[in-house]
């Protein structure tokens, strides 16, 4: 909890350079997520200490006080978004329930964030040791050092209590969508329901892995780039912090980049570098410890003629390992019923890079090393929350103003 | 036309419905201990007594030391992954050597100073160091 204020207080100032529109709750939760990703890098370089580290981030987040900050407007707020908070507390409660107990947690994310504890930093000839292979050893390290640093301020092992960070990551997140959605639909109340609807989609069962925090960031980033103008270069920080978080994030970054590139221009695409810059560092550090992706590694080709062969196969298990919400997707199937116009003219954008984000997954399976079964069986009922994610907020946008529409009133004049 | 906007409303009325998540909602009653408990052992349900032997591994057992993990268990896939890859959790910062390789081959643990054998007996030349219901630490002769 401490820790997760500590990211909170640094990152306000960030947030305030980063987007100077943003009124006062969202600039707290989009600093909280910055906040993340700087502690992230931060750690990639100074060494262990939780002074270090904090003296490290507030430096660098109190540059950012050259530029002209101005304290942010209030936003309007509806008592619907107490339900939303309510479910946030009962998520909080549910993550710190126990000690992270997530198979992936067990075998990959919490054992990294533990070696690095014991090694009192990133323990390389772990993540080359061909004996732990089976730990994902070129994952991402946000959410292992999200933990760490938790231990370091705890003053030992602590998989339990940074476990909060996770209702920290959703809020924020879902901070951010009703903040922009309140400007959209020009109504607190309407923008609190929408948030409540969304918030189960945010807040995955999955503690202790990269899915939840990949999520809030990801989709954070893909609000504020559809907003555009002022947002985007918080968007664009965002999606490179969601690349630290999960390699999916890589992908994404080139997902929205054509995406934006198609819908709105290269100029405007080419503003998203920084989210290649933040991605950059652990890719780099990464390679320089010849610590590679499994997908790339071997004869990919081999494994992708050999895997295209098997198309059907593919179809088959994607289709035994389809999970969801049917009334959910059912209200995703009305809303393109009556709203197919403003999918397409409107929300171009998200849909293509929701499009690019398939083909992406996809092509992983195509040329991965772990056979398809396996592969499959274990990814698939995540990958559908990273696309249910947009594709119901699509679904939300696009049908609630016409919700909102009333009877248009008589062209007769009454008598 | 006319009837878009019901068909709207009716749509965010299934997403809201359709996606509302009333687990949480139960984390704020005495259901969270119980779902607590039971989330705690989730990750060993399967290899019982292994957590509790690990720990009493890792008290026995100091930073940078290699340990070999021994289990009755003679397949990567067949039960030796799941109880190498808790054991390394448990013992995070010593150095766990497995016996069995993800190709079913087995390996030999010539490097290794101590055995933690869970519901196994340690291998010759070995003494042993500490035992509880589940398992034996033996170390290597000196």
């Amino acid at each position: 909890m401490i820790a997760c204020l500590i990211l909170v207080i640094v990152g306000f100032p960030l947030s305030r350079a980063v987007d100077r529109s943003a009124p006062l709750l969202r600039a707290i939760a989009l600093g909280f997520l910055l906040a993340t990703g700087l502690m992230t890098i931060v750690m990639l370089i100074v060494p262990w200490n939780p002074g270090f580290i904090i003296i490290a981030m507030a430096l660098l987040s109190a540059l950012s006080c050259f530029a002209k900050l101005q304290f942010p407007h209030r936003e309007r707020l509806s008592p619907i978004a107490l339900i939303t908070l309510l479910m946030l507390i009962g998520y909080a409660r549910y993550a710190t329930s126990a000690p992270a107990w997530e198979v992936d947690f067990v075998a990959d994310w919490g054992l990294k964030a533990r070696v690095f504890f014991e090694h009192g930093g990133i323990d390389w000839s772990f993540l080359t040791n061909h004996w732990y292979r089976w730990s994902r050893q070129e994952y991402p390290p946000l959410v292992p050092f999200v933990y760490d640093f938790g231990s370091l301020l705890a003053g030992g092992w602590d998989d339990r209590g940074p476990s909060v960070f996770y209702a920290f990551v959703v809020g924020a997140s879902l901070i951010i969508v009703q903040s922009l959605l309140t400007d959209e639909f020009e109504s607190p109340h309407v923008a609190a329901l929408a948030t409540l609807a969304i918030a189960p989609l945010v807040a995955t069962p999955w503690i202790g892995i990269g899915d939840t925090a990949f999520l809030a960031f990801a989709f954070g980033a893909l609000v504020l780039i559809r907003r555009g103008g002022d947002s985007s270069l918080a968007g664009a920080l965002l999606l490179g912090i969601a690349a630290l978080t999960k390699n999916e994030g890589y992908a994404l970054i080139i997902a929205t980049v054509i995406a934006v590139a198609i819908t709105r221009g290269w100029r405007t695409a080419a503003r998203l570098w920084p989210a290649i810059a933040v991605a950059l560092p652990w890719i780099a550090l990464r390679a320089s410890h010849h610590v590679m992706n499994e997908l790339a590694a071997g004869d990919v080709a081999a494994r992708f003629a050999q895997n295209a062969r098997q198309w059907t196969e593919i179809i088959r298990l994607i289709g035994a390992h389809t999970t969801g919400k049917p009334l959910l997707w059912l209200g995703v199937v009305l809303s393109i019923a009556c709203a197919a116009r403003r999918w397409i003219e409107r929300e171009r954008l998200l849909l293509l890079i929701v499009a690019l984000q398939m083909l992406a997954y996809v092509a992983a399976y195509l040329i991965t090393p772990f056979g398809l079964e396996w592969h499959i069986r274990w990814s698939w009922d995540r990958i559908i929350w990273h696309i249910q994610l947009p594709v119901v907020f699509v679904a939300i946008v696009t049908a609630v103003p016409l919700a909102l529409t009333r009877r248009p009133a008589s062209a007769e004049p009454t008598p | 036309m006319r009837w878009s906007p019901w068909i709207a409303r009716l749509a965010c009325a299934c997403i809201l419905i359709g996606g509302f998540e009333p687990f949480y909602f139960r984390m704020l009653t005495p259901e969270r201990a119980r779902f607590g408990a039971w989330a705690t052992q989730l990750p060993y349900s399967k290899t019982l007594g292994l957590r509790a032997f690990m720990l009493g591994v890792r008290e026995r057992t100091k930073s940078g030391d290699k340990i070999a993990i021994v289990t009755p268990y003679t397949k990567w896939n067949g039960g030796y992954a799941y109880a190498f890859t808790r054991s390394t959790y448990v013992l995070a910062g010593r150095t766990t050597i497995p016996i069995v390789g993800d190709d079913d081959t087995p390996l030999s643990a010539d490097g290794a100073e101590y055995f933690a054998c869970w519901h196994i007996e340690p291998p010759p030349g070995t003494v042993v160091v500490w035992r509880d219901n589940h398992g034996i630490l033996a170390r290597t002769q000196r």
